[in-house]
This record gives structure tokens, sequence and C-alpha cells, in this order.
């Protein structure tokens, strides 16, 4: 399973670039601020300084590779990237968590229950998207038979699965037939193909919808291939990298033989790797070049939306929005301005900025669900900053912080709406349509 | 080295207060600089009690304290070198009180400089130290370094902004020194623990002054042909009277490599270019800029790049502060040379340090706070384990700290000496001056468990007394010593004899006090002995009156923004006796305009403390502890002042009040809001012939568009209270000097009382019952000829003070000895032998 094959991939930790990687951090502490986790324990080796020197300590020989306190502190990073821009250096941590990831992963014997499970949602589930389906239709029958409920008042379940239900989101049911192109409106611009993700699919579908509808009303041919997959991105987190890599050539296989103008993403998390499928598959010389030419085309949707937005919606949404950014778009991507920029295009809308803007949700892949006392903590503080904005809906631009936002605010406020900034932008092109069945 | 018996220190703390575990240890090795050393533990206190306990526990167990902010220092500060426990104050960060109309903030040791700084500015205020790197260093570590940052040409360096520290001594006791009034009758150990390092006690809690933030900011770009003529441009704004924020260069080599990588538009075929900011009213930026672009440009500008809107100014900001990042793309690490020059060195400096790194092969380049003379030479390291590439680096290094030292800077202006620049220490400073400063660290702390082995050589000098070269004056005599030599050798020979000795300046307060054996007059040391108005400093020799000084510097458009009720008042006296006019809230009190003072010492030496530049945090800063030392220290021979250009607009308005508590509360609130005031007052009879029964006076100076903004919203608010107000010529200064002069003459005493501005107005109305007085609303000093016994308790109770202005006149009454008493008596005892010099001169709070 996962452990056995990633022993054949050679540790990161060990190459001379990584190394040299290590050598760029000079230790000015700029990140200690920026790290969500150093205000939590208040400890060096939970701010990116302090995890450098301990992968400086792995890399030289000083720390075992499978030292636990090293364990410890790697498990505990949310890899949400925001010491990258905080870093003067042009550290690229991304690369020296995910070695590490990579080392304490190979170093550490998970039990049967835990490997079952990762078995199941990391290769089982989250490569199948009709597998996924199906469980999302049980969840729905699990919410609407009141089983949830009693679920969640009794408290039954272990940990681990607890803080799965936890991000449950409100289902509803949905099918989307996507197997023809959805074409054009209007004056036509091009062609894109959208990737439209595994969880994002399955539970939070509605916004994939309103993706294609708004880049329809943009003039744009929207194709999904059917051969997509799940993009990796909660493989490389719990370091199955073999796992990863193999979901990342079907990608790249269903779409790079499309003409189309970009390959949309819709999730800040999703994207970054497809971005970076050129680094995770450097050492596979079939695969290297056309990764490359793959990440090439990808772009958020956002990103691709703030520059053609040819036809921006006229109909008025009179909402305050406040918007949480996704790390993985913000901090992986350094896409900033374009979801502000998309919202302040809405007729009526009013963005009201979040305090704190820049710190992650807590949400951060799978942390939520290994860590899951840090993650509330961040949780608790981000729907603090979200209700003192006063706002009428949250706009959201990832899977994992869509889920997460909706689960803090499910005891504070939970009917205030969460939605994909497209699906804000769909509502509003719908307030100027003549009411059609949706 | 694990013998250290942390396991006793485990069982005294909360759970999760001390980390041991070897691994995790190793991320507490180093700061932002090259020095390593692994602790033996990390302690995170969250009270003043529990830092007390952790003292406690190193005294017994003989463990060394290394105190850490953020650990982003530059010079080992917080590098446990020789192991022992480190006191780090992540976690103790509170911000334990915020009054924003009297302007303080009181926080724990751990807040983080930018955090505060946000927070603060939601009220309209501002705190304006800012080291690069403010957003994450904590406010504790800044006071450990007298952090400066690109904003302190104007506003000056974190010292002059703590105004109280709460501090746990090497003994484990808790002692206040200072506090949230000002100017408290004791040494001032705040201004001496500011920059110390972590070297003499454990900083528990800071109290904070804040200034109102100007409403509006300006910046240009100017781009020169050399660099001599854009730091001639550099001297040609200052002497215009034009006070900028920020006063940045560039040279070409590091605009070229920022270019590289950020493709900005820097003007990259200029040899230099300058980043002039200014602030103030809206009116008034516009207008400074202007000017400044004329003077730059007949100083030889070749471009000038006028920011029309904050994305131009972000742009040009954005150029300089990515300088670090962008010489950090060329090599992995550098090592950032700090080091200070006077300001008409710079360019003289600069090719000089060129030479040095091409000596040694090395690639430099520049970015530096033109303004202070601060130079950050950031020398690349392609291969940090290359042995031989460090040694050029090192030897780099110090050739250029010689350089600067020898045309009178600092070995270091802003990073501090800390491991990195202690052999450079003797450089710098005579065997008497670091003998004078070790002095000091066996005081505080005498068993060396403070940050041991920082800031100091670790081969002290030795000094070799003088025998007496004088023949002691005799009993009865006054002598009038011509040098500082002079004055330090008749110092010594009268001590020798156990005579007591008077010091005496223009008399104005040794007249008051009781006779003593010998008085030595500064009489024979007067008259300036460098005007450096490029640099911004004046010496002048301790015997000469402020009114002289003033006198011959406004013919040149200079004063020093100084006061004396006093007109025969002396530098030399003015300095020792600390007494600040109302003008102190516009341009520094005495102890931040004072930048090195020679002075005599008892044991017969003579010692310069301080350098006549803005940015020194070389070792501690003693000239500090002259101020307000009222001669129990020395004999103040010399003193270099800050310049300041004399203010092109005065202009006053005065409030006929009906009732004190309308007076005090439309004050305040007049108050709150300055920017360029030079006093508030409410003062009580009629200082400037007002027929009312108070008189409130608001005097703002400075640029004529300031003035102007200001003095309307003055109005506005006086509209509002349906106030009627009139212009004077006369400005709250002079008023206050006048009235002080009065009170004295007619009633023979006057008391001056400091309080924390969120109790002044409950004290005045308490007090006003008994007595006529004058309020600085500014600066929370209220000055009184009455009777205070009264209220006395409470003034003590909120952490005031009251003292008689002329010491000696006010028996003090025997207060409960606090720590803070304890090291006054100690210190004095130490240099100046206590009883024998200056007897009786040091004001003691009354009770």
């Amino acid at each position: 399973m996962s452990s056995a094959a990633t022993m054949i991939d050679i540790p990161l930790m060990t190459t001379a670039e990584y190394q040299a990687k290590l050598e760029q951090c000079i230790h000015c502490g700029m990140c200690l601020e920026a790290c969500p986790t150093y205000p939590v324990f208040g400890t060096e080796m939970d701010s990116p300084r302090g995890r450098i020197a301990l992968m400086r300590g792995v890399a030289e020989g000083e720390i075992p590779a499978d030292d636990p306190t090293f364990k410890t502190h790697i498990d505990r990073c949310l890899g949400c990237l925001a010491c990258e821009p905080a870093c003067p250096s042009g550290v690229d941590y991304r690369v020296l968590i995910e070695g590490a990831r990579q080392t304490v992963e190979q170093h550490r014997t998970p039990g049967p229950i835990e490997r079952l499970v990762r078995w199941i949602g990391l290769r089982q589930l989250m490569p199948h998207l009709g597998r996924l389906r199906l469980m999302a239709a049980l969840m729905l029958l699990y919410q609407w038979s009141g089983a949830q409920f009693v679920v969640r008042r009794l408290g039954v379940l272990p940990p681990t699965l607890a803080a799965m239900e936890a991000i449950l989101p409100p289902l509803t049911p949905h099918r989307r037939d996507d197997r023809k192109p959805f074409p054009a409106r209007g004056q036509r611009r091009g062609r894109v193909a959208f990737l439209r993700g595994c969880i994002q699919e399955a539970f939070l579908g509605q916004a994939n919808d309103a993706t294609i509808r708004v880049l329809q009303r943009n003039g744009y041919e929207v194709l999904v291939p059917q051969l997509q997959t799940c993009c990796g991105a909660a493989q490389i987190h719990a370091g199955d990298e073999h796992a990863a890599k193999a979901l990342a050539r079907a990608n790249i296989d269903a779409f790079l033989a499309l003409d189309v103008d970009a390959v949309i993403c819709n999730a800040g998390g999703c994207g970054m790797v497809l971005k970076d499928y050129g680094h995770l598959l450097h050492d596979d010389a079939n695969y290297r070049a056309r990764a490359h030419m793959f990440s090439s085309t990808v772009q958020d949707v956002t990103e691709f939306l703030a520059a053609h937005l040819h036809t921006p919606p006229t109909g008025s949404l009179p909402l305050r929005v406040t918007y949480v950014d996704s790390c993985h778009l913000r901090n992986g991507q350094r896409v900033v301005n374009q979801p502000r920029a998309l919202l302040r295009a809405i007729p009526g809308l009013e963005l009201i900025e979040l305090a704190h803007a820049d710190r992650c949700c807590g949400s951060a892949g799978t942390y939520n669900i290994t860590q899951p006392s840090t993650a509330n903590t961040l949780l608790a503080d981000k729907t603090a900053d979200i209700l003192a904005t006063g706002a009428d809906a949250v706009a959201v631009t990832n899977t994992g912080c869509h889920l997460q936002v909706i689960a803090g605010l499910r005891q504070a406020k939970p009917n205030l709406p969460v939605l994909h900034i497209v699906e804000l932008l769909d509502r509003a092109y719908a307030t100027t349509e003549p009411k059609v069945r949706r | 080295m694990t013998a250290h018996p942390l396991s006793t220190l485990q069982a005294t703390l909360p759970a999760g207060h001390l980390i041991t575990n070897r691994v995790q240890l190793r991320t507490y090795a180093a700061d932002a600089g090259l020095d390593r050393g692994v602790p033996d533990g990390v302690a995170f206190p969250q009270t003043t009690d529990e830092v007390a306990q952790i003292v406690r526990w190193a005294l017994a167990n003989n463990v060394p304290l290394i105190a850490r902010g953020a650990g982003t220092g530059l010079s080992g500060g917080a590098v446990a070198e020789r192991g022992g426990l480190v006191v780090q104050f992540s976690r103790m960060n509170a911000v334990l009180e915020f009054d924003a109309e009297g302007r303080r903030l009181h926080v724990q040791p751990g807040a983080v400089n930018q955090t505060i700084d946000a927070l603060v500015k939601q009220q309209g205020l501002y705190y304006p130290p800012d080291p690069s790197s403010g957003r994450v260093a904590t406010i504790g570590g800044n006071i450990a370094e007298n952090s400066g940052g690109p904003h302190c040409f104007k506003y000056g360096v974190t010292t002059n902004y703590v105004t109280g520290l709460t501090a746990v001594l090497a003994d484990g006791q808790v002692a206040r020194f200072g506090g949230a009034a000002l100017d408290y009758p004791e040494y001032d150990f705040v201004g001496l623990l500011n920059g110390s390092e972590g070297t003499l006690a454990v900083i528990t809690e800071a109290c904070l002054r804040l200034v109102g933030n100007p409403p509006a900011v300006k910046t240009l770009m100017a781009a020169f042909d050399s660099i001599e003529r854009a730091g001639q441009a550099v001297s040609a704004i200052i002497a215009s009277g034009l006070v900028p924020t920020t006063l940045e260069m560039m040279d070409q080599r590091i605009m070229r490599i920022i270019e590289d990588y950020t493709h900005g538009g820097l003007p990259v075929h200029a040899a230099a270019a300058l980043i002039v900011e200014a602030d103030g009213y809206p009116e008034s930026v516009a207008t400074q800029i202007d000017e400044m672009a004329v003077v730059l440009r007949q100083h030889g500008a070749v471009e000038l790049r006028i920011a029309q809107s904050d994305a131009e100014r972000d742009l040009i900001w954005y150029g300089r502060k990515s300088a670090v990042g962008a010489m950090s793309r060329l090599a992995p690490a550098y090592y950032l040379v700090d080091v200070t020059v006077p300001r008409s060195q710079l360019a003289a400096t600069l090719a000089q340090v060129n030479q040095i790194c091409e000596a040694h092969d090395l690639r430099v380049g520049y970015v530096f706070h033109a303004g202070d003379g601060n130079l950050h030479p950031l020398i690349l390291i392609e291969r940090p384990s290359d042995h031989e590439l460090l040694a050029r680096v090192h030897a780099a290094g110090k050739a250029i700290v010689e350089l600067c030292v020898a045309v009178d800077g600092s070995i270091t202006g802003e990073h501090g000496v800390g491991i990195e620049k202690r052999a450079y220490m003797p450089l710098m400073y005579t065997p008497a001056e670091l003998q004078a400063m070790q002095a000091i660290k066996h005081l505080f702390d005498p068993h060396e468990l403070l940050n041991p082995g920082k800031i100091f050589p670790e081969k002290t000098p030795q000094l070799q007394l003088a025998v007496p070269r004088v023949p002691a004056p005799t009993v009865g005599e006054t002598v009038q010593p011509a040098s500082p030599t002079e004055a330090a050798a008749i110092l010594q020979a009268a001590l020798a004899e156990g005579y007591t000795i008077r010091l005496r300046g223009g008399g104005t307060k040794s007249a008051h006090l009781p006779p003593a054996d010998v008085t030595i007059s500064t009489a024979g040391m007067t008259g300036i002995s460098a005007y450096a108005r490029e640099d911004l400093y004046v010496t002048v020799n301790a015997g000469t009156t402020l009114a002289a000084l003033q006198a011959g510097l406004a013919a040149d458009g200079w004063w020093v923004p100084l006061a004396s009720p006093w007109p025969e008042a002396t530098i030399g006296g003015i300095v020792a006796s600390n007494l600040n006019a109302p003008l102190r809230s516009r341009y520094g009190a005495i102890r931040d305009l004072v930048l090195a003072t020679t002075v005599a010492l008892a044991n017969g030496e003579v010692i310069r403390a301080g350098r006549p530049v803005v940015k020194n945090v070389a070792g501690y800063d003693m000239p500090k502890l002259f101020v307000g030392s009222h001669g129990t220290l020395g004999l103040l021979c010399d003193v270099t002042l800050k310049l300041a250009p004399l203010p092109r607009v005065q202009k006053t308005l005065v409030v006929p009040i009906a009732t004190l508590a309308a007076g005090l509360q439309v004050g305040r609130k007049l108050a709150a809001q300055r920017i360029v005031a030079s006093a508030v007052l409410l003062c009580d009879g009629h200082v400037v012939g007002e027929a009312a029964p108070y008189t409130l006076l608001y005097t703002a100076e400075g640029l004529d568009e300031d003035v102007t903004a200001e003095l309307n919203l003055v109005a506005a608010l006086l509209q509002r209270h349906r106030l009627m107000a009139r212009h004077v010529d006369t400005p709250g200064t002079v008023v206050w000097a006048g009235w002080l002069q009065a009170q004295v003459a007619s009633r023979g005493e006057v008391l001056r009382i400091g309080v924390p501005p969120a109790q002044c107005a409950a004290l005045v109305e308490a007090l006003a019952t008994q007595a006529q007085c004058m309020i600085d609303l500014c600066n929370s000093l209220v000055y009184t000829a009455g009777d205070v016994r009264a209220v006395m308790e409470s003034i003590a109770a909120v952490g005031g003070y009251a003292v008689p202005l002329l010491a000696g006149r006010t028996r003090p009454v025997d207060t409960h000895p606090t720590p803070t008493a304890e090291l006054t008596t100690r210190l004095a005892q130490r240099w100046g032998t206590n009883k024998q010099l200056n007897p009786a001169s040091l004001p003691v709070a009354i009770a």
C-alpha cells in the first residue's frame, strides 16, 4: 500500500538541490508572525524558521530522521505557505516542507486502521468520482434521515471520523451531465477545459455548475474531460507522492491533447498542485516536459475571469460580502487581487475586507482531520473575524476553506451563506435573466 | 552541560512553560545573525512573578539567563553562547493598558512592534520606531537593542519612546523604573536599560509614549550623478529648515541588483538615489515636497519622481524594501554591517568601504539611512561554509568599523554589539569608558547571570588610575577648572582629602544647597567647541549659558530646543537637573537631545559618554545616566546636543476659561489632537493679561501650513465649546518660564508634580482647592507653589511623584527603600563617592 510504494522514491531531503534550498534561509525570523501556528504555540519549533532549523538538523544527520519531535513539528505545519510571501530571501518553503513530510512518512508505520482509512480515502475514493458521488448520496441520506442530528447530539464517532463528519456541508441532490461541451454564450471568445475536482464536484457541485455558466456567459466554450481525476494534492499532503504522481500523469493525459486556451480550476489548493506538476514529475523523463506544458496552461477561475470578464454582470446583488482567501491561491499561486476585483465588479456588492485575511482558516488539506485542536483554534479566530465584518455572505475560492468555513459558522450563524466567488457572479447574472429552471 | 538542575525549575513553573528537549532546543540556537549556541532550556514565562521566580532559580543554581524576543537580532544578543536558560517572551505579549488620550501604552515585552503600531493607529496615534524586523520583532527586543528604523531621522529611536520599565533584577527583586509620568526624580535607569542587550535586568513591562499620527505623508525619489552630490543634497535639505521623516539612499550597485529582480523602474543609470518623505497636515506635505524638490534640483538631482498616489509611493518603497531580498538571491547568505558616521562623512566613508571590499575581493551593496549617517554595507557570502571567505568577510567588517571610529562614528548604529562586535569595543572606547560601563554591569549583575559575555570584550584593557596630579583645593575655595582633565584631577584630589564638593553652573540651584568644603564651578569652561550644522549637532562647554548658546545659533537659523526659567542657567546645569519645558512634547526632552557628554569622574578619569551621532548603540547609553543626575555622578564638562531648525512660524492662542473643570476638559481634548503644538498650558491667575479665573494657552510652531492647519482645528474645537480665543505673541514656553520665575521669587519654592496622563485631571482638581498651579497638559506635569501634603498619597498611589524644583529646599521625607532607590544610592557610591560629590542635590520625592 502507500508506505511500501513510496519507499522506492529517493528521499528529497538527501538531494543536493534540497540542501541548497535549506541554505537559502538566513533565519531572519520575518516569517514568524505570518505563520498561523506560531501565535498558537509561541514556540520557535512551530514557526517556519524553527522547522527549517529542524530540517537542517535532519539533512545534516544531527537529528535522526525518525525523531518523534521532528515529526510532531512537521505535522503541525499547515502548509499554508503564508511564510513564502513574508520571506525576504525567497525560501522555497513548499519544497522544503514537502521533503520533510516525505521523510516523516517514510519513517513511520501507521496502524492498520489508519492505513485502511487512508487507503480508502486517498486511493479508493478521491481518484474515483463515481464512488465519491455515491458517498455524497449516502451522506445526503444520512442528513435527510435525521441520522446526522442524532450522531452529532450523541457524539458517538471516534475523533478522526468526527473531525471528518464535522466538515460535512448541508447537501442537496446534484447531478450534471457534462459529457458534451458547454457552448459559449454571446460573442465567442475561446475554449477552456475545466478541472472539476473530486470532493468539490461531489459535495459542492453547485460551485462547479456556476463556474461553467459564468465562463459560458463570458464567451467561452467549456469542455469537461471525462478522463480527468483528482489533482493529487491530498496525496502529497499525506506524503504519498507515488499516488500523486500517478494522478498527475492521468490528468496530463486527459487535458494536454485538448485545444484549449486554458485549463480552469476553481479550487485554490488543486490549482497550486496543478501548476506544480512540472516540479512533481521533474524526475520522470517521459512526463517532465509535458507536465511543464500542462502546468503553464492552468489558471484559477478568478485569475482567468479577472482578465477575461468580457461581459460583466449588470444585475445588482446588494450584499455586504467578505472574502476568505484560500492560502494556496494567495500564497501558493499569488492570486490576491483578482478575486477581489471580481467581487467589486458585481454591481451593488460591497466587499468588506476581513481582518487577518492572510491567515489560514485551519482547513489546510487534511489538517483539520489530523490536527483538529489547532485547526479549531484557527477556525474559531477566522469565524470571529468573519462575524466581525457583519457581512451578509462569505466568498471563498477553495474546497477545503469552503467546507471549513461552513463548519465554523454552524454554531454561530448557520444561515450565513458561504459561496464560491463564481456563485456570486452567477447570481448577479441570474438577476437579469428571465426566470428559468436552475 | 546537561548537569543543570532544570527539573527543579520545571517543578515550579506551570506545565508547558519550559522545554528541555534537545531537538527542540536546536531551534533556539541562533538569532538572525551568524553566531550559534544551543541553550540548556527555554522558559516561557507569562507574568513578572514567573520571571522573578526564574531569576531566583537561576541565581541559586548559577545558570546564565538569556532574554529573547523574536530572535531577529543581528549581533548574537539572544544567542546562548555559554548555554544556560533562554527566557522566551513570545507568550508574554499582552497590552496591559492603552490610554489613547494621554498617549501612553503599557505592554508586556513580547508585544510585536507592528502589532502595537497598528493598534494605536486606530486611535490616530503613532509608535514611530520602525525597525525593518518590526513585523515580528518584539518591544522587549527593541528596547534591549534600542532599535531604530527608517523614520528615526525625524522621530528618534526606541529609547525616546520608553517612559517606564518594570524589570526583574539579577537578585530576583522586581523594580519599577520610571512609569507613565515623565521625568521621575531618579537616575534615568529607563534610558540605561534601553540598549543594554539584556545584560542588566530582565524587562517584564514597558510603558511607551505615543505621538499623533500625521494625517498626510508624501514621498519623492531623486537621482544623482554622484554619491557626493546626493550627500550634499541631504545636507542642503536639512539646512533649509525642513525636517523630512526619512532620508534613505541607495547606490548604483544595489539599484542594479534590485532592478534585475523587481523591475520597478529604479534610476539605475544614476550613481545614487535618495528617497525623501515628508509628513504633516495635508496642506503642508505638498509644499514641503515641492520645496525639497527645488533644493534637490539646485544640488544636482538629475531626475525627480514625486509619488502622486499611494500606489506610486508603494512602488518607490518597493525597490528600497526589496534590497535585502534581491541581495539574497545572489548569494545564500550575507553579512550586514551596521555602522554610523557623522552624516557629512557619508560619501567619503562609502568610497573607502568600496575600496576595502575590493581589496578583500568581496561583493557589496548599500542601502542606508542617509539622514542618520547609518550605513549598512551588505557583503555577499556566496559559500557560507567557506572559512577562507568568512575570514575575508570578517576582516573587511573590522576594517569598516575602524574606518567609522576614526571619524567619530559608532561601531553599531542599531544592531547592537552582542557577540558580533564585542571585540571592537576597545576601538571605540577608552579603558576608562569601558570600565565605567563595566561598573554599571557589576552593579546590576554582580554574578554575571544576565546574558553573560555580551557587549564587553573578552579582555578589558586595564585602567591605570592616575595619581593625583594637582594639589587639593583648600576648604572654602571655589575653583574653576579650564578643561575636563583639570576638573577630573581636582575632583580626585579633593575627594582624596575627604572633602565634600559642591558643583556650580549658573548657581540657579547650587545657591540653594547647603555649602560644601570646596566648590567647583564650570565658569572656566564656556563656549561652543564644535558646531556641525551638517551633522545637526553642537558641542558646547558646560559653563556656557543656554541664552548665549541660543543667541549664537539663532544668527544661523538654528537652535537647541531647550528652555529654562533662569536666564543665567548653564548647559551643564540644565542637563544635570533635567527640568523640561513644555516644548519637550514637540522636540523631545533633554534626554532625547543629548547625544554625548564629556564627564570628569571622581576617580580622576575623563570619559566621553555617547558620540555625536544620532544612532549609536555601542555599549550602555551612558549620557542618559547623567541627565538628571544633579552632579552626583561626575562633573559634566561639555555636552553635545541635537540641533533643530528655528521654527518658521510660531503662533499662540489664549483662551479665557471660567472654571478649572472646563479648562481641563477642553485642554485635554486639545492636547489629544496635537501634532505640532509646542505647549498646551492651563494656568490659573492672569498670566497673559486675561481677566478670567483660568487661562488656556496653545502654541503651535513649525511650518506655516502645519501651524495654520492645527490652529484651525483648535479654533473649531473651541467653537464647539463656545470659547473665544485670541492670538498673543508670547509662546507657551515663555509663559511657563515667567510663571515659574515669579512663583520662585515670591514663594521661595515650586513643586513639580508628575502623574500618568490618565490621572492628571483628577489630581489637579484635588489640588486646586488648595493651591495655584500651572499644568503642562502635553506632558502631564503640574507646577504649584502650594501645599500638596493632602494629595501626596493619591499622587503616589497612581505612580506619580512630587519634587521641589530647587532641590534641597524641602526636606525629603524618608520613604520605604525601593530597589530603584537602592540602585541610585549604590551607583552614586560607586561613581561619585555618594555624600561627598554634590551632597543633598538629588531631589528626593516628597512623601
